[in-house]
């Protein structure tokens, strides 16, 4: 700042005066970077993907040349909230997992909450718990799940046009529903939902889902798509050469045909860039779907079902196209 | 977990036996192993001293004889184990967790058109919609397979035969590698398999591929000729309740099962009992007045399955499956007077354990054990008299298979088994009353496979695959298998194949020969070789429009063909005499006439040029034309019809007369057969139900099969009720 004025006080007075006003003005408008200090990372568990995410946004971090803000990672088993910072100012906190952003809604801090690695269902289920939690400039989010235009989008680059895709909701889910569809129109797919209410359900369902569709969308919910119930999902599936697209690099492994997914690193990498651009007031940016994303896929399987799908690095550069084309 | 511990009962159990030991450490072995992916890294203190009372017991000379039960119990006492499978709770642990490879390399099928040897697929739908009685009538289905209900004429057991390119000898259903969830079937006493007694329920199958041609480097020993895989369902398909029941002419059945999980562990149960009194009592049109040839054989079956399978998820890249099954209960054989089953029973059971390890860039790391014991307890009348027909048949085998992709291109599936079968058949393996032959036969073999699959071009395929095998009859053989698959464009390829395939001689052979060589015979014969065949052939598998079309050409090459009963060949000095050229073409066609019907069509057709020596018949053994059509229609969503036809030329086989007065050289008159399904599928009580009607042999033709003392039975009529619940 005081270069600027040093310069002003060699013109003229009426100058001076129109140019202090058009840099003040200038300077309202101009997004001022508010200065982070510290960030306070907080592990629902130690170690897997937490830990990962943690490392990651610290190196991000401690290597960016504007701003070396300190960052202390700590595990919510361990925490207590005398490892907070005390004040308030150009600080944030970074709740990794269900259980750090849960402990941070029942005592909200005055430091605004970036939560991570949460689905979006979980985050819209706790800020209902209470008003405060809803002001998502103090109560934010970068999700785990990908949008589901993106996951449309990957079927859509994958298979032919006009696939009919069949999806597998719980009773729980249903809200999804409208989001869902008005997702799918938009990729071109026409959309298939049967809801379950209990395992005993699932086969009859996903029998009758797996008759009139082309692929299977696997929408990450517990009740469903869990350990227990993917062998027979895969397998019916695989029966009747129907394709399943999966959320994880660890379902295609398992024998999805593919998934676009986020990596810990890849998340991190997006919420440094959020911490570097927080606007001076603090205030964080709305919930959002990660930006960063990596395609796998399963050429095994693929074979196997006769489908031919081009390689992982294709068809990440073609939905990076197709997602951007749509914003 | 229970579970295991419950399989230590099992393998303490059956730890009478070697491989019963080996299958013990074997578990043992895959405890630890699911032990130290634990968090700590240590085994509890429990194993630590199954481990030291197991090597303690094995050095204790009365192992032998103390009761495996007592020391099972011992171990079945053991504290729970803690596995480790990384749980986490929270949402998002569906998205950061391991998700348990289910499509593993082995259980992914490989697309037809790039498969190095010709395969007819028959799947679940197929075999109900065929209403198939039998499992080997399923088989009928399948272009160059001939199929004949009962005719075993080796009064061993009252079996179907079912051989490919008709080349039967004087066995059931030989010269084919039979496997089931890739345990083989055949057994070694006359290298056939009997059908009646696999513990397995149609119900159960999945699938069934059939091989069309030799194929010993993929499917190990014994694929002379065919090679016949079954699949069964994973548990995991298989959950809830499901029952159904069969009445009809001369036979009944009765079916149960259920499915359920427990974790990480998903089982399923079967059980089912049938009675079939099988063909009819007197033939119909007999060929000759003279009362053997008026009288069908004694093949009246009660057979009783029971069937587990569990599959337990021991980590993401870790799964277990054990089987269990048994099959048993009074079954006749024999035909007039000349050889009757006083009464005669099947007692068979088998166990299985395959553990599969998911390696990154989808490989896989397969174990697989198991233990199968046939007995037949039996008292013959024959014209000695009566006489003991007792049987038995142990077979072990340990096999280890790795699959791996060496390059993005390339393929490699490679692999190590060894083998025993142990059999004790005094009166079948009799000849004139030698005390030698109450023993135990044994017979061993190893062998080493590999197979190559490389992507030389995204449009040309090229398979390279070899077995070296090594057994205790007539040591080593190496027979390799190659083929190029060139897809013109993606809906048409081509495929030339060329594979070489050796059989050795079954128990039953090899005693024979043993008795041709005694001093009184023929000292100086040379002991027996493998049988050899050298199999070429050019397919063509396509889509034109909406149809599937597989055509092929074969030449196939057989010698050393073994012929140990017609005493020319002893005489001649040589058991390996036989020989026989088969040319000819197969067709398989899958079209839909509209989204509602659906019609499959085989054809098969050729000819044997063989010199026949010493008098063994091979000429016309192969049907000059073989076709089979299935048209299947889906009227509306409960009702489903299907009609069947098939057909087949007239055939000779080596043992089709028996008859001196009528003269060698006689044909079986061709045959033409119609069988129809009408099912009715709807919910009662929230429950599918489906109600079938079927009908066999529509036209009720009385034809022979086989021989003239084998007539097929008339029009079989059956009502079947099968519901979920």
């Amino acid at each position: 700042m005081k270069w600027m004025l040093m310069i002003l006080r060699k013109q003229s007075a009426p100058i001076r005066l129109l140019k202090s006003i058009v840099f003040f003005a200038f300077l309202g408008f101009a997004p001022s970077s508010f200065a982070v200090d510290g960030v306070t990372i907080l592990l629902s568990e130690e170690g897997g993907a937490y830990s990962e995410f943690a490392i990651s946004l610290g190196n991000i971090l401690t290597q960016s040349t504007n701003n070396r803000p300190a960052v202390k990672i700590i595990a919510i088993n361990k925490f207590t909230s005398d490892d907070l910072p005390h004040t308030s100012n150009s600080q944030i906190i970074i709740a990794v997992g269900t259980s750090a952003m849960l402990a941070m809604a029942q005592k909200l801090p005055a430091i605004p909450v970036l939560n991570v690695l949460i689905p979006q269902n979980s985050f819209i289920k706790a800020i209902k718990q209470s008003n405060r939690l809803q002001d998502s400039r103090r109560f934010s989010a970068v999700y785990v799940d990908q949008s589901w235009a993106r996951q449309f989008g990957l079927i859509q680059v994958t298979m032919s046009s006009h696939p009919r895709v069949g999806v597998l909701l719980g009773r729980d889910e249903t809200e999804s529903i409208p989001a869902l569809q008005s997702a799918a129109k938009e990729a071109d797919i026409s959309l298939n939902i049967e809801t379950v209410s209990d395992d005993a359900e699932l086969l009859t369902a996903l029998r009758k889902l797996l008759m009139s569709s082309d692929a299977m969308m696997a929408v990450p919910d517990p009740k469903i798509y869990n350990r227990n119930n993917i062998s027979s999902i895969l397998l019916t599936s695989y029966r009747q050469q129907i394709p399943l697209f999966g959320f994880s690099a660890s379902y295609v492994k398992a024998g999805a045909l593919a998934a676009v997914y986020s990596l810990p690193s890849q998340i991190s990498q997006q919420v440094a860039e959020i911490i570097n651009n927080l606007p001076s007031n603090g205030n964080l940016p709305a919930p959002q779907h990660p930006r960063y994303f990596s395609v796998n896929t399963n050429q095994q399987v693929a074979r196997s079902l006769g489908i031919n799908i081009a390689s992982d690095s294709e068809l990440q550069n073609k939905l990076k196209h197709l997602t951007e084309r749509a914003q | 977990m229970l579970w295991l511990n419950l399989i230590f009962c099992v393998a303490a159990f059956f730890t009478r036996s070697f491989v019963g030991l080996v299958f013990f450490f074997f578990i043992l072995f895959v405890k630890a192993l699911i032990q130290m992916q634990g968090p700590n890294g240590k085994t509890t203190s429990g194993n630590m001293a199954s481990f030291f009372l197991i090597s303690c017991l094995k050095k204790l000379p009365y192992l032998q004889k103390t009761n495996p039960l007592k020391w099972g119990m011992l171990l079945c006492a053991l504290p729970y184990t803690q596995l480790a499978y990384a749980e986490t709770n929270n949402d998002e642990s569906i998205f950061l967790d391991d998700v348990p490879v289910v499509l593993s390399a082995s259980r992914l099928v490989q697309p037809i058109n790039e498969a190095p040897v010709a395969v007819t697929v028959l799947d679940r739908e197929t075999i109900r919609d065929s209403g198939a009685w039998d499992l080997s009538e399923v088989f009928r289905l399948v272009p160059g397979m001939f199929v004949a209900y009962h005719a075993d004429p080796n009064f061993y057991s009252a079996d179907s035969t079912v051989a490919y390119h008709g080349m039967v000898t004087s066995t059931t259903s030989d010269r084919m590698q039979v496997l089931i969830d890739g345990r083989s079937v055949y057994s070694g006493l006359f290298g056939g398999v009997n059908w009646s007694d696999l513990p397995i329920v149609l119900d159960d199958i999945e699938r069934i591929e059939v091989v069309r041609g030799p194929d010993s480097a993929s499917y190990g020993a014994n694929s002379f000729l065919a090679v016949i895989s079954i699949i069964t369902r994973h548990p995991a398909e298989t959950q809830g309740a499901y029952a159904s029941i069969s009445y009809g002419t001369n036979r009944m059945e009765s079916v149960f099962r259920y499915g359920g999980k427990s974790g990480n562990l998903t089982y399923q149960l079967t059980a089912s009992e049938r009675k079939d009194s099988g063909e009819a009592d007197i033939i119909h049109n007999p060929a000759s007045p003279d009362v053997f040839w008026t009288l069908n054989k004694y093949d009246n079956k009660n057979i009783r399955i029971f069937n587990v399978r569990a599959a337990y998820q021991a980590s993401a890249n870790d799964a277990l499956e054990f089987q269990l099954g048994y099959n048993g209960g009074p079954r006749q054989a024999g035909e007039y007077d000349n050889f009757i089953s006083i009464n005669r029973t099947s007692d068979n059971h088998f166990e299985m354990i395959n553990w599969r390890h998911a390696l990154d860039g989808n490989g896989e790391l397969a174990v697989k054990a198991f233990h199968t014991e046939e007995h037949i307890h039996g008292r013959l009348l024959d014209s000695d008299g009566i006489s003991n027909g007792d049987a038995s048949f142990k077979r072990d085998d340990l096999e280890i298979q790795h699959t791996f992709s060496s390059s993005p291109t390339a393929r490699v599936v490679w692999g190590a088994s060894v083998r025993q079968d142990v059999t004790y058949a005094p009166y079948y393996l009799g000849v004139e009353n030698n005390q030698y032959l109450y023993g135990n036969f044994y017979y061993r073999l190893g062998r080493i496979f590999s197979n190559l699959e490389w992507h030389i071009r995204p449009d040309l395929l090229f398979n390279a695959g070899a077995m070296l095998e090594n057994n205790s009859y007539t040591g080593t053989e190496f027979t390799p298998r190659l083929a190029l698959n060139w897809h013109i464009t993606p809906d048409h390829t081509i495929r030339i194949g060329y594979s070489r395939a050796t059989r050795a001689p079954s128990v039953y052979e090899k005693v024979y020969e043993q008795y041709w060589r005694s001093p009184n015979e023929y000292p100086n014969l040379p002991e027996l070789k493998t049988e050899k065949a050298k199999a070429t052939d050019i397919g063509y598998i396509g889509r034109v429009g909406k149809i599937d079309l597989d055509f092929r050409l074969f030449y196939d090459d057989y010698t050393n063909l073994i012929d140990v009963k017609n005493h020319n060949s002893p005489k001649s000095g040589n058991l390996n005499a036989g020989n026989a050229l088969m040319r000819g073409y197969e067709l398989q066609m899958k079209a839909p006439l509209s989204d509602k019907t659906h019609l499959v069509y085989g054809l098969s057709g050729g000819g044997v040029k063989s010199d026949n020596v010493n008098g063994v018949i091979y000429t016309d053994s192969l049907p000059a034309y073989n076709h089979n059509l299935m048209i299947t229609h889906q009227f509306n969503e409960q009702w489903r019809g299907s009609l069947v036809a098939y057909q087949i030329s007239r055939t000779k086989f080596n043992d089709t007369d028996f008859n001196l007065a009528q003269g060698r050289g006689y044909y079986i008159e061709g045959n033409k057969r119609f069988d129809g399904k009408l099912s009715r599928h709807f919910i009662m009580y929230g429950r599918p139900t489906e109600v079938a009607f079927i009908m066999q042999n529509i036209a009720n033709a009385h034809y022979f099969e086989l021989r003239h003392d084998n007539e097929a039975p008339g029009r079989l009529v059956r009502i079947n009720v099968k519901t979920e619940f």
